[in-house]
């Protein structure tokens, strides 16, 4: 196996271009490392791109934020602006696997993980995000709800690198929540996950919702009949109960060691009811 | 085939070693160093056994590449005491009998001094938080959570 460290973004695309499409690139390894111990995973080439300059940032302005390809999960825990305007992916972040492994595990690696029930894909997905990737062609932004194919399977070509994740600024009184079900508080796959985002008109009524579906389908997906209920009224508890009814026309779950198809169709209702709640109440508040 | 040169500062000694590309930062610690007190558990980055300080942040060593320690400091079990005296956390684990077996213990003390180093008064919810990642089979966390609790109290010299 080879083995490359670049220092830049540069020496990273051209270090991924020779040494072709069975190169991987590490950076937190936290899934990688098992997959090369555990699972028959023998890549040509490790391209260890921690040491990339420029990667490890959170940067706010009036466009948005801006979330460093290497930044770590750890670094999102407690951050005053996520927590404050971006609260989704704060609950996220605060509930992701152990403090041990969110010191290593990076925002972008996990993304592009692409595991259906990635805990950091919904939030990013109700937010609005994109993934700003890099190639030696040039960059290109993918939105989120375009980015995921299928489990472990993105958008992403041979040689191409994750450089940010983008999230756009959101209007006066939005707010958002990610909530999630599991059987222990840490270190624990979800068993559903529902994120929402919520943007209110001035007379509280919905003007613009998002909401994301974790490990209910093969990839993260938008609600989109819950979010077409929702737009223009106001959110109620008996709107809330309606639209955890509406919820289940928006995915198909399976059973899998974590939970039976019908368990994960009776909670989509509850964590969405809870979701939009929280995500309400952050918008009034 | 290409190896990883690695300088690392560890428990306050420079070492400089070559390894292969995917040797994970635990192997690296007690096959390589003979750093033993580190322990390996499930080897998946799940139970905390393996826990170590790098750069002062706990994180999953048989998760660490050990080539991604070139640069760092890495703190270990064997780096907080001296010949002559255990650090705090050490002496209250014995006086709390906050180990049985005494497996989860070394990753279960990182985690504790990593904390207290960042947070000298933590509140009990704040202690359980930070050693959520290290599994103990042993002792319902009782005497562990009690011994942290008393050394944030008497605080750590």
């Amino acid at each position: 196996m080879d083995y490359v460290r670049p220092q830049t973004i540069p020496e990273a695309l051209a270090a991924l271009a020779q040494a072709g499409p069975t190169a991987t690139v590490i950076a937190g390894g936290t899934d990688i490392i098992g997959d090369i111990k555990f699972r028959g995973f023998t890549p040509s080439a490790l391209v260890n791109i921690n040491q990339v300059d420029g990667l490890r940032y959170i940067d706010e302005d009036a466009s948005g934020l801006r979330i460093g390809a290497l930044t770590s999960i750890q670094q999102l825990v407690s951050h005053p602006t996520i927590v404050k305007s971006y609260t989704a992916l704060g609950d996220a972040a605060e509930r992701f696997a152990s403090l041990q492994v969110r010191n290593l595990a990076t925002v972008a690696g996990s993304l592009g993980r692409a595991s259906p029930g990635g805990d950091m894909a919904p939030p990013l997905m109700a937010l609005g995000a994109s993934v700003v990737v890099a190639g030696q062609g040039g960059e290109r932004e993918i939105p989120l709800s375009e980015f995921f194919l299928g489990p472990r399977k993105t958008v992403l070509q041979p040689g191409e690198l994750m450089r940010e994740v983008r999230i756009p600024a959101l209007p006066p009184r939005s707010g958002s929540s990610y909530a999630r079900l599991s059987y222990r508080d840490v270190l624990d796959l979800c068993i559903v996950g529902v994120a929402s985002c919520v943007s209110l008109a001035a007379d509280g009524t919905v003007e613009s919702v998002r909401i994301a579906l974790g490990s209910v389908a093969p990839r993260p997906v938008r609600a989109a009949n819950t979010e077409a209920f929702l737009l223009g009224r106001e959110l109620t508890e008996d709107v809330l109960k309606e639209a955890g009814d509406v919820s289940s026309q928006d995915a198909n779950p399976i059973s899998d060691q974590r939970a039976s198809a019908e368990y994960r169709r009776l909670m989509m209702p509850v964590l969405t009811r809870r979701s939009l709640a929280r995500a309400r109440d952050a918008a009034l508040g | 085939m290409t190896k990883a040169e690695v300088r690392a500062t560890i428990n306050g000694r420079e070492r400089e070693l070559r390894v292969d590309p995917w040797r994970t930062l635990l192997e690296m610690l007690r096959d390589d160093l003979e750093l033993t007190g580190t322990k390996l558990g499930c080897e998946a980055g799940e139970c905390g056994a393996c826990t170590v300080l790098l750069d002062g942040k706990p994180v999953v060593s048989c998760m660490t590449l050990a080539a991604d320690a070139d640069g760092r400091t890495i703190e270990t079990i064997e780096g907080i005491s001296t010949p002559e005296r255990l650090h705090p956390l050490q002496d209250e684990f014995l006086a709390q009998s906050a180990f049985q077996c005494g497996y989860c213990a070394p990753g279960m003390i990182m985690s504790a001094k990593s904390l207290l180093d960042h947070n000298p008064h933590p509140s009990e919810a704040e202690i359980r938080e930070a050693i959520a990642g290290n599994l103990c089979r042993c002792t319902a966390y009782v005497g562990i959570v009690k011994a942290i609790r008393n050394v944030a109290a008497e605080g750590v010299s």
